[in-house]
């Protein structure tokens, strides 16, 4: 807190309009403690960047519960080592007890307005920059089940959801301008890649416990 | 330094008591899910049909119809593990196999190989073969003049797939003609379920669903505007907990 | 001798680095900014999906949250707390945005910083596979601002402070404190920008073609507005691909150089708008330059300020002198209120005890009135007392200039006089203090 003594002059308001007060200067053992803790800091972070090495493997055990534990978790290695080369979005075939069949398309921020963009990033980032990609397909299942059930009706079940990933590549650029991509003529989304198949089971809709669940007939 | 150091303790105590205390409840969610994990069981269980058919198969007393449809559990969990060809070799098989048995009237185990056989196809983008197969059971449907339903049902997986073609498309010409199609088969369909099940029906809110994606792609703007508020208005009437974003 | 001279110099320029004074000035800013960003981030981008996150039936719901990507890690959730039922994740939602609020506008400052840090953490570990580096990010810079004295400036806090002190003892500005949580996000922002130049470094695109820029403005989930020529030529397309590692080099680096930092700061925002205006990645671009005022020396900050005061004086509206019994305390702390809310600088403040005649330039039937209530000399020379002085002067402070056409009201004038009689008799009982000599007491009641 600032050092209010009553026995010093009081300022005139020129002096006081270019005084600033001090807080109480931190102690030694506070600033070595947080020299540590930046030191620390820093360090940890620069390990959570590194690549796989012994090194790494060696003090990880260490350093990454505190990075988890105190939401310091970061990647800043956005568009590299290699900025992605394809554009794509994502569909879902469901298929029903009756034989029927609807395609379920996830959000198609390429054709969305500015604004719905803007506030549905959240989903953007689940959909297409994670889902498709490897290091999630844990949550495929997940996902599955979701859209068995958004599409449940009495009369005839979800028996089949086909996640399909629709990409093209993006064309090298070229100095010959006749063969260049202009941003808004981008290729169609062509290929059909089906990146899982998810066979519906009772409990998937039904939310009741199985040990072992068949699949839906 | 005093208070400050009791602020940061009581801090830390509760941020470490918080992962703490929940830790239990954590590694309990862990278990439990570990043990109903999806790809194991679906492991487990492909290892399970494929014994089961094997000791069918190599049983010659076996019933056929047992050992078909043993032979399409296991052409389904090879479908799910993305094994796509010898998925497609069963399930081959197996509709080769059904159209001799229902060959003199109505067999509806005949239609669902059919089905899972074009949807196969569909999934490997054989637009040929599968667009071969729906056509087939549009027209054996036909022959013993099936329920509206049936009819729309066929109509709607040829309209699904000819879109499906069409997207799979980069000729603006050849992209148009086929969503032209779609819209056609997609049209019939939605009438078709009217009739047969009701304007307000689940299957005409998924056919809408289909529709609108067509309309929307061949710019039907207006069209497209309404076959979506319609299907949602639908969808809204299901009532169901999980909504699709 | 000298390794320990270098050893003594290197202690010294850590513990400077780290640990000596400057204004929060900077933090307050930022602290500001952030607020608003992590308003942004739950009211417009989690609320629009929000039960497809949160909900009873979420898409991901928490129990495959931990078992397929928790798993054993000590992920900070304090959700996990909470009663079954969504109502109850919903009022954690909604008192997430409301301690973010109170920390925005600097309301018990350090309490909501540290509350909207575990809460914003919980609520991205609750849902994590919708977080991009954006949020990571937001949440960093939250704790950092938890951690730092950034209440101490532009706050409500600093506001309720100086009416309880004396500014003739403490001073008009903000008190100086120890920069550390502000060097641990500038840290922290040159570790983001040296991670994404050493891994651009190592991809084809971005250091030997020089086309990366190409296939970042062509993804058609991101792509925002149009930039013709620019994004569709070869060589343009280069510059700006090699252009963005030596801006994000320098920003790593020569940001810590004093005759390079602002060209530095301005290729940054030159970057980030840039990024902004072609792609839609809500709040990581404005994130990074709202850290940029960090990095600004609190001197300039003044100098820059000083000129839009100038600016205001020039072509808005001149000061007013404002005077003031310097002895009497309560008048002492009602012109500190006012000269911490008076942004532009308009209301000059002019204790009559100790200016001359000619400095106060006032009719001795006026100089009569001081004794008794607060006199304003507009620009024009008009001289207002008590509630009028006030009614003018809340026209000049923006902080205020939603009160300025109520005090016209017919009815509110009469009562605004009565309640500054009132206010004027009974200021110590308020305000505290003492009037020795029966200084403080107004002319109604001596």
């Amino acid at each position: 807190m600032p050092d209010q003594s009553p026995s010093l002059k009081p300022m005139t308001v020129q002096e006081a309009l270019e005084h600033a007060p001090r807080r109480t200067p931190l102690d030694k053992t506070w600033m070595a403690v947080l020299s540590v803790f930046f030191a620390f800091y820093i360090a940890d972070c620069l390990i959570w960047f590194m690549d796989e090495c012994p090194f790494k493997e060696a003090v990880v055990p260490y350093t990454h519960p505190p990075m988890i534990a105190f939401g310091w978790t970061q990647y800043w290695s956005l568009f590299c080592p290699e900025v992605r080369n394809v554009i794509y979005h994502e569909t879902a075939v469901v298929t029903f007890q009756d034989g029927s069949t609807r395609l379920y398309e996830f959000p198609r921020f390429d054709l969305m307005s500015e604004r719905e963009h803007f506030k549905r990033e959240k989903l953007r980032k689940m959909f297409l920059d994670n889902m498709p990609w490897p290091g999630y397909e844990q949550f495929l299942p997940v996902f599955g089940r979701y859209i068995a059930r958004a599409n449940d009706n009495p009369s005839s079940r979800p028996v089949q959801v086909t996640f399909v990933h629709n990409i093209c590549n993006i064309p090298e650029p070229t100095l010959d301008m006749s063969k260049w991509t202009y941003r808004a003529r981008l290729p169609h989304h062509t290929v059909k890649d089906v990146k899982f198949v998810f066979q519906v089971r009772k409990p998937d809709l039904d939310e009741s416990p199985s040990e072992e669940p068949a699949l839906i007939p | 330094m005093g208070p400050k150091l009791a602020v940061l303790a009581v801090l830390g105590i509760l941020f470490a008591w918080v992962i703490v205390a929940t830790m239990p409840y954590r590694r309990q969610v862990i278990e439990e899910y570990d043990r109903k994990d999806y790809f194991q069981m679906v492991d487990r269980q492909l290892f399970q049909e494929e014994a089961n058919y094997n000791a069918l198969n190599e049983n010659p007393n076996a019933d056929r119809e047992e050992l078909l449809d043993s032979r399409e559990r296991l052409a389904m969990l090879l479908w799910e593990k993305r094994d796509f060809l010898k998925a497609l070799d069963h399930l081959q098989k197996i509709y080769e196999e059904r159209a001799l048995i229902g060959a003199g009237a109505y067999n509806s185990k005949y239609v669902d190989s059919m089905l899972r056989l074009a949807g196969l196809y569909r999934d490997l983008s054989n637009w040929r073969a599968a667009e071969a197969i729906y056509q087939a059971l549009l027209e054996y449907d036909q022959k013993y003049d099936r329920p509206g339903e049936d009819i729309a049902r066929d109509k709607n997986n040829l309209g699904l797939l000819n879109y499906l073609e069409a997207t799979g498309s980069d000729d603006e010409s050849v992209r148009k003609k086929l969503m032209e199609d779609a819209r056609g088969n997609l049209d019939k369909a939605v009438a078709l379920y009217e009739t047969s099940k009701g304007p307000d029906s689940a299957n005409v809110g998924n056919t809408l669903w289909n529709l609108y994606l067509v309309q929307r792609d061949l710019g039907m703007k207006a069209d497209a505007a309404r076959s979506k508020a319609r299907a949602e208005a639908i969808d809204a009437r299901m009532n169901r907990k999980c909504k699709a974003p | 001798m000298s390794i320990k001279d270098d050893i003594n110099r290197l202690r010294q320029g850590w513990q400077n680095f780290w640990f000596a004074p400057a204004s929060p000035v900077p933090m307050a800013l930022f602290r500001i900014g952030l607020g608003l960003v992590v308003i942004q981030c739950l009211v417009v981008h989690l609320l629009a999906d929000w039960h497809l996150y949160y909900g009873d039936y979420a898409i991901v719901p928490i129990e495959d949250m931990i078992s397929k990507y928790w798993r054993g890690d000590p992920y900070f959730d304090l959700m996990l707390l909470l009663p079954p039922g969504e109502e109850w994740r919903w009022y954690f939602f909604w008192m997430t945005a409301v301690f973010a609020g109170m920390m925005t506008i600097g309301l018990f400052t350090r309490v909501s910083a540290v509350l909207t840090f575990l809460c914003l953490m919980s609520l991205q570990h609750h849902f994590l596979i919708n977080q991009n580096a954006g949020d990571n990010y937001l949440r960093i810079a939250t704790m950092c601002v938890a951690l730092s004295n950034a209440g101490d400036a532009l706050s409500l806090d600093s506001l309720i402070k100086c009416i309880r002190q004396d500014w003739r003892i403490t001073g008009f500005l903000a008190p100086l404190s120890s920069p550390w949580a502000q060097r641990l996000l500038q840290v922290q922002i040159c570790l983001a920008y040296y991670h994404t130049w050493v891994a651009k470094m190592a991809g084809e695109t971005w250091w030997n073609k020089g086309t990366a820029v190409y296939f970042a403005t062509r993804y058609d989930d991101v792509m925002r507005f149009p930039l013709p020529f620019i994004l569709d030529n070869y060589y343009c397309i280069q510059i700006l691909t090699w252009g963005t590692l030596v801006v994000e080099f320098a920003l790593w680096s020569l940001i810590w150089f004093r005759a390079t930092r602002y060209w530095v700061l301005l290729a940054g925002l030159g970057l980030h708008l840039g990024i902004e205006y072609c792609m839609n990645l809500p709040m990581f671009e404005w994130l990074f330059m709202l850290t940029y005022f960090l990095f600004i020396y609190p001197e300039d900050l003044e100098r820059f300020w000083s000129g839009v005061v100038a600016f205001v004086h020039k072509h808005i509206a001149r000061p007013s002198k404002l005077m003031f019994d310097g002895s009497c305390i309560v008048c002492v702390r009602t012109v500190g209120l006012i000269h911490h809310l008076d942004i532009f600088k308009l209301v000059n403040l002019i204790d009559f005890r100790t200016a001359t005649t000619s400095e106060l330039g006032l009719e001795p039937a006026d100089r009569d009135r001081l004794e008794s209530e607060i006199l304003l000399a507009t620009p024009s020379g008009k001289i207002l007392g008590g509630f009028q002085a006030f009614r003018y002067m809340t026209g000049r402070l923006p902080l205020l200039l939603a009160l300025f056409p109520l005090l016209y009201l017919p009815i509110v004038a009469q009562l605004g006089e009565l309640v500054y009689r009132t206010f004027a008799a009974n200021r110590f009982k308020i305000l505290g203090g003492r009037c020795p000599q029966g200084v403080c007491q107004t002319a109604t009641s001596s």
